[in-house]
């Protein structure tokens, strides 16, 4: 009997164990995935603050250009640094008028000698934003004010970390979890089959003849099971890809580029088809020693 | 296949299953186990598939000694071997075809040819209607022909049938013998064979192996000649007595003095001997 054949005939003969197999690996990698892609979606939140301005230094009135030149300067010595960005008071108007445009009463009455200007500063390291503030809240007679957005990074940095933690963590137990099933299940169906290993093994099949269909019964819940998991996960995702990307705009939470998907359910496949592999040849080890 | 016993004794704690037991079988010959329960016939066969080791002594097959043998070798050994178990050993969800199939899978039987293979060991055991069945759908009797068509398929160069014929009415046991035997002398396969049936052993005078009490009876080496095969009917009554046998335990010298026996003794390459 081909082993494919074999294999099928051990899965159809307990159904309900083959069931539990295959939907520990499911709901296993559907969280999986769900991990994977609020990781991802958190990463782009956090790449979009980053690339954003994260000080802003606003400016007395009346400053002389070299005083502001000055400051460029100082501003440009600092590591890390990877832009800086002067808004002129009336580039300030503009920006302000863009922004109300739907509201002419707050733009007309609104001129460029009532707003500062301002330098905006973005940084690689978010350690130098904290010494950046520090350093030009002395400088009283230039600098007006200082908005930082230490607490927005540090809270979203927070949140992707314990994510990350929490995420690695739960997957991890899931997939032990899983792994002590298949083996547990894979040993009953060893029990179960005892004597017909023991008469394959007396009419001369290796120990390898006799593990095979157990290791492919393995490697199948492994395989099934986490496809399952994975393509529920993505449909998801994808379904609501829109609404998600709209709530977070303008950042893309679920990326739009859908080869992230497959290289997303490709990766996970391999390992959900190594778990159920790995485990079932555990079980079989264990099992199989006549 | 060639096969030699050298001194071998088994026991089970204090209880000895068998003690010094020597013979030695070459390709083409048929060795009768013979004994009450519990004479060790079966550990006997058991020892020779190295389901279990002996407790002293050496079983040799094609000059490799079992006990210093690799894993390799001797699941190698247990594919040229096939064997009709006492309790059949048929896997129970398989039907008789699954059986046999599994058993030609085993041995890496080219796939292509299987189907032909089976058609024909299930002939050979008259098991044609009952191909598709389960062993739980069988009678004894009718397992133990799946049983013996599993062994068959294999093309074994040794087949070790444990009483064969416990389960099997007169006609049936008598095909069974004839077809064995017929194997034997025509495929050069070795049979050894376990029975409480005396009328068989006394009709078809083949070697014997007499087992009391965990000890090999036989005490002098013996030379043994066939049957004439064509008295060996299905309808057969056994005539041949004690006296039969023990005629053939002759030693060889005399059995060279006929040249009759002379020709006949080419055949008969069985040696059974004991120490004493």
């Amino acid at each position: 009997m081909p082993l494919s054949k074999t294999t099928w005939h051990h899965i159809r003969r307990s159904p309900f164990q083959s069931l539990v197999a295959f939907m520990v690996l499911s709901v296993t990698f559907f969280v999986t995935s769900l991990f994977v892609l609020s990781s991802q979606g958190l990463s782009s939140l956090l790449n979009d603050f980053e690339t954003k301005p994260e000080v802003t230094i606003f400016l007395k009135d009346g400053l002389e250009l070299s005083a502001v030149e000055n400051l460029q300067k100082e501003l440009s010595s600092y590591p890390s640094i990877r832009e800086i960005k002067f808004i002129s008071k009336e580039k300030a108007l503009s920006i302000y008028q863009e922004q109300n445009k739907d509201n002419p009463l707050l733009t007309e009455m609104v001129t460029a000698s009532i707003l500062p200007a301002s330098f905006e500063v973005s940084v690689s390291d978010p350690q130098i934003l904290e010494e950046i503030s520090l350093d030009f809240s002395k400088k009283t007679q230039e600098v007006d004010e200082i908005i930082y957005q230490k607490d927005i990074i540090e809270s979203l940095l927070n949140w992707t970390t314990m994510l990350r933690r929490v995420g690695i963590a739960t997957v991890s137990l899931f997939s032990l979890i899983s792994i002590i099933i298949i083996f547990i299940i894979i040993g009953m169906k060893i029990n179960s089959r005892k004597e017909e290993i023991k008469t394959s093994r007396l009419l001369g099949a290796s120990k390898f003849y006799v593990k095979k269909p157990f290791l492919l019964e393995g490697f199948i819940y492994g395989f099934v099971g986490g496809l399952t998991g994975i393509v529920a996960a993505l449909s998801l995702a994808l379904y609501f890809r829109e609404p998600i990307n709209q709530f977070f705009s303008p950042v893309s939470f679920l990326p739009y580029d859908n080869f992230f998907y497959l290289i997303v359910l490709l990766a996970e496949l391999i390992l959900a088809s190594l778990i159920g592999l790995i485990s079932s040849w555990i079980g079989a080890k264990r099992y199989i020693k006549f | 296949m060639k096969l030699s016993f050298q001194n071998v004794s088994k026991s089970y704690g204090i209880v000895d299953a068998l003690k010094d037991i020597s013979f030695e079988i070459n390709p083409g010959d048929f060795l009768f186990i013979v004994g009450p329960s519990g004479a060790g016939k079966s550990t006997i066969l058991k020892l020779i598939l190295n389901q279990i080791k002996p407790t002293s002594g050496s079983i040799i097959i094609d000059d490799q000694d079992l006990s210093t043998a690799k894993r390799n070798y001797i699941d190698t050994v247990r594919r040229k071997i096939g064997v009709v178990f006492q309790d059949y050993q048929l896997i129970t969800d398989k039907n008789i075809e699954e059986n046999i199939a599994l058993a030609l899978d085993i041995i890496n039987y080219p796939q292509e040819k299987i189907a032909a293979r089976i058609d024909e060991v299930i002939k050979q055991v008259n098991l044609d209607s009952r191909r598709f069945l389960f062993p739980s759908q069988l009678s004894g009797g009718e397992m133990q022909r799946a049983s013996l068509a599993r062994a068959l398929a294999v093309e074994p160069e040794l087949i070790l049938a444990d009483e064969p014929t416990g389960n099997l009415d007169p006609e049936n046991a008598w095909n069974l013998v004839k077809l064995l035997k017929e194997i034997s002398k025509d495929s050069k396969t070795s049979i050894i064979m376990t029975t409480h049936n005396h009328e068989i052993v006394d009709a078809l005078a083949k070697s014997v192996l007499r087992l009391k009490a965990g000890k090999n009876q036989d005490q002098k080496e013996v030379e043994i000649q066939e049957k004439d095969d064509n008295k060996s009917t299905v309808q057969e009554e056994p005539k041949k007595d004690q006296e039969d046998i023990i005629s053939l335990e002759k030693d060889s010298k005399s059995s060279a003095d006929s040249p009759k026996k002379k020709s006949k003794s080419k055949r008969s390459r069985l040696k059974v001997k004991s120490k004493k």
